[in-house]
């Protein structure tokens, strides 16, 4: 076993262990440190396949960004009273898990039966290529994204000013 | 066999870091001191050599102390998320020419985006401490590492402009290749760094998550031992990762006479940039909170938007 496939492995079992955790744990906090953790291992395996710039916007973005951002939305909400009701019945448990394993199944078949062609590219993905792509191709694409979150923005500090009156 | 050697060279450079924390708190008191006019600590071995030793010995066997409404899990974790992200970016950091541990392609991004997790243990700490204190200090860290943030990376760009690479080696490569450390065509970029590097580490007269005058200490209130002991090592260890960069970025990095190998060069150069955080602390009044978000967001970011705007106007006319 090669070390690669060592770290794809230890990567692979942690981002689906603390996938299970976020559901599973019973407070909010602790939910959030296991996606955090979770995050990390999915950019451990950018890392691992070479897409080193996918992975640490993976680690900006939603390591660093997102989980803030949930933490900030844990402190300043009330969400310990708040449950997701009763314990579903019988019946809607067997139907979601044979609607989970329907679509696992799905995937499954679909992963297995892709045929990737072999790209011996080196530096695909890397921060220059997408630059370019980016401000080549997709300028107009792009631009427009940056008008509307900008309008996000003010839209949202204007709404939140209107409140504190 | 190339494992073996990436395990090795992180413990070396653990251990090497360990000494360097140790005495860049002894070289910060003898600084502070002087510039009181006193000795500072000179008890513990000749020149007072062995006295950050002692407070180490001290934290290390102090009893460890959870409060009982704390929340435990996270409160354990807290500290080591705050040390972790601190000591993994030196792995893209060259000490000398041959000396250095990965030549990644995104080196500036890398260090930009791991360092800011410090900032996840940082909350972590000050919400599972359970005390008023620990929470508005938290709260305020963060809101200012998340203000201070933009002008850091914006005052980084200049240079990434300028040498058309993100490699922290091609960085210094280029400055070699033109003769000039980047201070001198990045000037504004590098005050823009140095201001608001000591907001990002909380440092004084930024140090308002830990004003011991109105949070007794910050996030870290509730903690004692060597979790404190841990909290402590992870800002000192980011002060040292910081100047690195700086000296990479803006200071050539390893390039200096041949006369002194190019280690003993960096690490001077390093020292000099944290001199100037002694000197600043023991010079400055603590900044108003208000006052500090005001002159990040009005001042050092469009500084710092302005900043890119030059280099890059520079860089297409001139054909650099």
């Amino acid at each position: 076993m090669s070390s690669q496939m060592i770290f794809f492995l230890a990567f692979a079992v942690i981002a689906i262990a603390c996938a299970v955790l976020v559901v599973k744990l019973d407070r909010i906090s602790h939910r959030i440190v296991a996606m955090a953790f979770n995050f990390f291992a999915v950019a451990g395996l950018y890392f691992l396949l070479g897409a080193e710039f996918i992975g640490i916007i993976q680690i900006i973005v939603y390591a660093g960004a997102v989980t803030i951002l949930f933490i900030f939305g844990m402190m300043m909400t009330e969400h310990r009273h708040i449950t997701f009701g009763n314990n579903p019945r019988r019946v809607h448990r067997i139907l979601s898990l044979l609607g989970v394993g329907t679509l696992l199944g799905l995937m499954l078949y679909g992963i297995l039966n892709l045929d990737l062609p072999a790209d011996n590219e080196q530096f695909y993905g890397s921060a220059e290529k997408i630059g370019v792509e980016l401000y080549g191709h997709y300028v107009v694409a792009f631009i427009g994204i940056g008008f509307l979150l900008t309008a996000a923005l003010i839209g949202a500090i204007v709404i939140a000013r209107k409140e504190a009156k | 066999m190339d494992l073996l050697y990436m395990v090795l060279f992180a413990v070396v450079v653990l251990l090497g870091l360990l000494g360097g924390v140790t005495y860049a708190i002894l070289f910060e008191r003898k600084v502070i001191g002087w510039m009181q006019i006193r000795n500072g600590p000179n008890r513990h071995g000749p020149w007072g050599l062995f006295q950050t030793i002692a407070d180490v010995l001290k934290l290390l066997m102090k009893e460890d102390i959870i409060p009982a409404a704390a929340d435990r899990k996270i409160f354990v974790l807290a500290p080591i998320l705050a040390f972790a992200p601190s000591f993994t970016v030196f792995a893209v950091l060259s000490w000398s020419d041959t000396l250095y541990a990965a030549d990644l392609n995104i080196g500036v991004l890398y260090f930009l985006g791991v360092s800011s997790m410090t900032m996840l243990g940082v909350l972590m700490g000050g919400w599972s401490s359970n005390n008023k204190y620990s929470l508005l200090g938290s709260i305020r860290g963060v809101a200012q590492m998340v203000s201070y943030e933009i002008p850091l990376v914006l005052s980084v760009l200049g240079v990434v402009i300028l040498s058309g690479t993100m490699n922290l080696r091609g960085i210094v490569q280029y400055q070699d290749d033109i003769g000039m450390w980047f201070i001198i065509p990045q000037f504004l970029g590098f005050v823009i760094y140095l201001i608001s590097a000591i907001a990002e580490l909380n440092r004084s007269p930024f140090d308002l998550p830990e004003a011991e005058s109105e949070l007794v200490s910050g996030y870290h209130t509730e903690y004692s031992g060597f979790r404190y002991a841990f909290f402590m090592l992870a800002e000192y260890t980011y002060a040292i990762a910081i100047s690195a960069f700086a000296t990479t970025l803006f200071l050539g990095g390893w390039l200096g006479p041949a006369f002194l190998p190019g280690i003993v060069w960096f690490i001077l150069k390093m020292c000099i940039f944290m001199f100037i955080w002694f000197w600043l602390r023991a010079t400055l009044p603590r900044a108003r909170v208000d006052h500090l978000m005001q002159f990040g967001w009005k001042v050092l970011i469009p500084l710092a938007l302005l900043n890119i705007v030059i280099t890059a106007v520079i860089k297409v006319w001139m054909g650099w």
